[in-house]
């Protein structure tokens, strides 16, 4: 690793997706047929359940691995959710957006769960489980270098998220990771835009903090 | 490396992320196929919860007259002064369907209001309810309504009583039409809902009690407003969560 040099700024941080998306550039919604699944599913049609499934499961999935980072809290989080949207299917409002509902259903669920082991005290973080869930990530990089310098950079990415604030850490993943616009994100967050820039800003903080202590820079690494 | 590279390694090292395993989709179909989940669509049931609100407000109107033979509506209606009580009638309307609206509404998303509005609406209805009834108060001038006035419990306790009733309907209806529908910021939803409720105890009165003294109007018309708020704040998020 390249040590870091002040001068120099990191462009991830500076000129990234979610930069865009703040600056107020477009994002089209992808169309997708979830919606009308969804509806389907709303008005009792149990056998739309396992095209909503199809259609949702990877990404909640993997929102739910994103905010617990422990694969089997990930698997309770996402059973609970789906159990969720399911006793709450005829709550689902007509031509809202099924994966924005499902989100906020998600985070509701693993709200909950964090509420209960906080009561417990049990420990939230294992880095055992997330550097074993890192290390299962499939690779699509060129070579074994480049592939090892993203496994770095996300197991720096992953620590840094796993000590900041549940908050910063879900406004983060909706917009960075998940690609919401800042109007969804705002919405699955239940605040304003404002607000959610805000803490994705402090999260993206907090990941420069850590990049630039593992001495990443974009001179290499 | 340049920044085009490092951009691009965290999104894609995210994407990732192996779907959910095969076994957990048995597992959770077997589990929804066990879970009873109620049919009757969000809108719907919030329409019924509309039509409840005046029933609410009605049916311990209609007991105070069956007991006591008190009128549904204010003894000085016909001698207050008409511009004042307009203006109040219209404010009171005002907060309990505004307060109302704010925090039941599914909104376009489904997600109900912002947090923002759901912690102004929990916080204001009191403070406005209390300024309204305490620093505008309505006085007739005319010599019987001051007499009717005058053989009221001091401190409101049958007025008490109907807000309770008023309140506790309101808000089971509201807990009822919202139960399981609030993914987002449960706790304020409760809060705002409870104060919902307070504002229909509140409005009840308005229209039905004609006291003006100060300890009648704080313990059974204001205390009522901030009481339910606290009850909705405490008790309701855990049947509108989801």
């Amino acid at each position: 690793m390249v040590a870091y040099s002040p001068n120099q700024t990191l462009p991830i941080l500076s000129a990234g997706p979610l930069e865009r998306v703040m600056a107020g550039a477009s994002v089209d919604p992808p169309v997708l047929p979830l919606d009308a699944i969804m509806q389907r599913y709303a008005r009792g049609e149990a056998a739309a359940f396992s095209e909503l499934y199809r259609a949702l499961a990877p990404r909640l999935h993997r929102f739910c691995l994103r905010l617990s980072r422990r694969r089997s809290e990930a698997d309770d989080v996402f059973q609970d959710a789906l159990l969720r949207l399911h006793r709450a299917r005829a709550s689902y409002v007509l031509g809202a957006s099924a994966l924005q509902w499902a989100f906020a259903i998600t985070r509701s669920a693993y709200l909950d769960r964090l509420r209960r082991q906080r009561r417990r005290h049990e420990s939230l973080f294992a880095a055992e489980d997330a550097d074993r869930l890192l290390s299962s990530r499939k690779s699509h990089r060129e070579t074994p270098e480049s592939d090892a310098r993203a496994r770095d950079m996300l197991a720096i990415v992953d620590r840094a998220l796993a000590f900041m604030s549940e908050k910063n850490r879900t406004a983060y993943v909706l917009l960075w990771e998940e690609g919401l616009s800042l109007q969804d994100a705002a919405a699955v967050l239940g605040t304003t835009c404002d607000v959610a820039k805000q803490r994705a800003h402090r999260a993206l903080d907090q990941i420069r903090t850590a990049l630039r202590g593992a001495g990443w820079d974009e001179g290499g690494a | 490396m340049t920044s085009e590279r490092i951009e691009e390694i965290l999104p894609r090292g995210f994407e990732d992320e192996p779907g959910p395993p095969e076994e957990l989709y048995a597992r959770v179909a077997a589990m929804i196929e066990r879970a009873p989940a109620p049919g009757m669509p969000l809108r719907r049931r919030l329409s019924l919860v509309a039509a409840a609100l005046p029933c609410a407000m009605m049916i311990p109107l209609v007991g105070h007259y069956v007991i006591s033979g008190r009128s549904l509506f204010r003894l000085d209606m016909g001698s207050l002064p008409p511009r004042q009580f307009a203006l109040e009638l219209l404010l009171m309307a005002g907060l309990t369907i505004g307060a109302t609206a704010l925090s039941a509404r599914p909104g376009r998303r489904g997600l109900g209001s912002t947090a923002w509005a759901l912690a102004l609406t929990a916080i204001a209805v009191s403070p406005v309810y209390a300024v309204v009834s305490l620093l505008w108060p309505l006085r007739s001038q005319d010599p019987e309504a001051l007499a009717a006035a005058a053989h009221l419990h001091p401190w409101g306790l049958p007025c008490l009583a109907i807000a309770a009733v008023v309140g506790m309907l309101a808000l089971g209806a509201f807990a009822w039409g919202l139960r399981h529908a609030a993914p987002v910021s449960a706790g304020l939803r409760g809060a705002a809902l409870g104060a919902a409720a307070g504002a229909w105890a509140g409005f009840t009165l308005f229209v039905h009690c004609p006291a003006s003294s100060l300890l009648h109007v704080v313990v059974s018309h204001v205390v009522p407003v901030a009481v339910f708020t606290l009850i909705g704040a405490i008790a309701v998020p855990q049947f509108v969560r989801l």
